[in-house]
């Protein structure tokens, strides 16, 4: 269970990007996060995965307050998440394949085995046939697909993706919701910033609109 | 399971090779750089240490010079020179008797006009080394001989001696100096070339942290990368050492043979060649690793 308490974000300007946000989100949920561009849906994504420290307020997670695990705590809590985020790209210079094997080799699992289930959540996606390839070359929902492959290939207890389908065709995007709906019935946590809420519609549990770094509704 | 410490070091060598690769004609210049950084103070030392040897066969090792008077016979002057090869400041004496003397002295320009005297005009002496060679020593030594009964002069450059001394000493200083100095200059260089990797990697760098990365994880290529530019500046600066020794060794020998001061120092041996190239790696290491604690501290 993740629990935000009074999780606020300000930057210099100052600007702030979420105010005094109060949020739980039980385990196994599909929660689709709703909200114009600027309302503070990647800032809580970042939050919540310990990329970025809140200015006040706490994000824990089963309990257990995310601050205090300081700079040596808090790569092992990143690894329960799978991203999809924008400023988690795939490198560009590394093969699809290798781009997907991060977290298993950062995790330490050893290379022969990281690449076997490489090959395994590869096929999942439909990219078997690309995994020597380089990003640049693979299409926009190709590109989407290795992403979600990457963020789910280590198996992890939440998975938080910023807008999954923004620039793909409908057939691209209604793909990518499948493989999230596959996942999440094995058990996975999904926190899914869309714009394109129909999209979401059969699968989602619970939508909660950010607007001005405020939650403004929760429907479950 | 967890896979092993080797395979993650050898993923990360791959990597730090990678990086080298990426842009060949900057990674050799910084290691031509480096290897000039590393093989200039090594010639230099080597010159010190050739120069020190020729002294040390020659005159470091100060050497007194004892004449006996012309009235005392062999057997006396012999016992002199027993009883100071008991002393026990006394590193070693030889006898030097006159008719050797003259000998050696036949030999030279003034042969001609020696040989016109009727009778040897030299008397019986000792050259005595002492233990001790600080110039309060030579000098003490030197009183003690001139005072002895049946000896008529003594003879000890101390002036000289202690000019060498000081000129050994400069020397090895200088040679310090300048290697510590270029150590510090291949360290900052090093640092920079290291930093403008971290630089260039900024954006894969994120991605990891995002996935879970450590520091530790995120730094090892780096250091390998630190590591193997420093081997590289290593070899590459043995080979200039080697080249610079193999073309200044002529020229010392024949300056060597003008002095009669005997051959200069043959190539490096294989250990201080292997010293050198192991002070190239680990000061590679050091500069990688200072630059990756700044960059991870200002990145926190």
């Amino acid at each position: 269970m993740i629990r935000c308490e009074k999780l606020a974000k300000i930057y210099p300007g100052p600007v702030a990007a979420l105010v005094d946000l109060d949020l739980t989100i039980p385990a196994g949920q599909f929660l689709l996060v709703c909200g114009h561009s600027g309302a503070g849906k990647t800032t809580l994504f970042r939050l919540i995965a310990g990329l970025e420290t809140p200015t006040h307020g706490s994000v824990s997670v089963n309990e257990h307050d995310v601050a205090r695990l300081g700079r040596g705590g808090l790569p092992y809590y990143r690894r329960r998440f799978g991203l999809v985020l924008s400023d988690a790209p795939l490198l560009p210079q590394r093969t699809v394949a290798e781009n997907v094997a991060l977290p298993l080799l950062i995790a330490g699992v050893p290379r022969r085995q990281a690449f076997e289930r490489v090959a395994l959540a590869l096929e999942r996606v439909g990219l078997a046939g690309r995994a020597h390839e380089l990003p640049p070359t693979l299409s926009g929902g190709e590109q989407q697909r290795a992403a979600i492959a990457r963020a789910v290939v280590h198996r992890p207890s939440v998975v938080i993706a910023d807008e999954p389908t923004a620039q793909l065709d409908r057939d691209n995007a209604e793909e990518v919701v499948r493989l999230l709906r596959a996942f999440h019935a094995a058990g996975v946590t999904m926190i899914i910033a869309t714009h394109d809420e129909a999209l979401f519609a059969s699968v989602a549990q619970r939508r909660i609109v950010l607007a001005n770094g405020r939650l403004v509704e929760d429907t479950w | 399971m967890k896979r092993g410490w080797w395979e993650g070091q050898t993923e990360a060598l791959g990597r730090a090779l990678t990086l080298l690769g990426r842009a060949p004609l900057v990674t050799a210049v910084v290691t031509l750089v480096l290897a000039t950084a590393l093989a200039l103070p090594a010639t230099m030392a080597w010159i010190g240490a050739g120069v020190t040897q020729w002294f040390g066969g020659q005159g470091t090792e100060p050497q007194i010079t004892v004449f006996f008077q012309q009235t005392i016979d062999r057997e006396e002057a012999l016992a002199i020179v027993q009883r100071w090869r008991e002393d026990e400041v006394v590193a070693r004496v030889v006898f030097v008797p006159r008719e050797a003397a003259l000998a050696r002295l036949l030999q030279t320009d003034l042969g001609e006009a020696i040989e016109t005297l009727p009778d040897n005009p030299l008397p019986d002496a000792m050259t005595v080394v002492p233990r001790r060679f600080a110039p309060q020593d030579v000098a003490q030594l030197q009183q003690r001989l001139a005072a002895e009964a049946g000896i008529e002069t003594v003879q000890v450059d101390t002036a000289w001696v202690e000019r060498v001394h000081g000129l050994a000493r400069a020397g090895t200083m200088v040679a310090a100096a300048l290697a510590a100095w270029f150590a510090l200059g291949m360290l900052a260089q090093t640092y920079l070339a290291i930093r403008l990797q971290l630089v260039a990697a900024a954006q894969e760098i994120s991605v990891l942290r995002a996935l879970g990365a450590t520091d530790g994880y995120i730094g090892r290529p780096f250091r390998w990368f630190g590591w193997l530019q420093g081997l590289l500046a290593g070899c590459v600066g043995a080979a200039l050492w080697g080249g610079l020794v193999a073309w200044l060794t002529p020229p010392f020998d024949e300056l060597a043979r003008l002095y009669g001061l005997g051959g200069f120092l043959p190539f490096p041996a294989w250990m201080a060649v292997l010293v050198l190239v192991t002070a190239g790696a680990v000061l590679g290491v050091l500069g990688a690793e200072i630059s990756l604690r700044q960059f991870f501290r200002a990145s926190t």
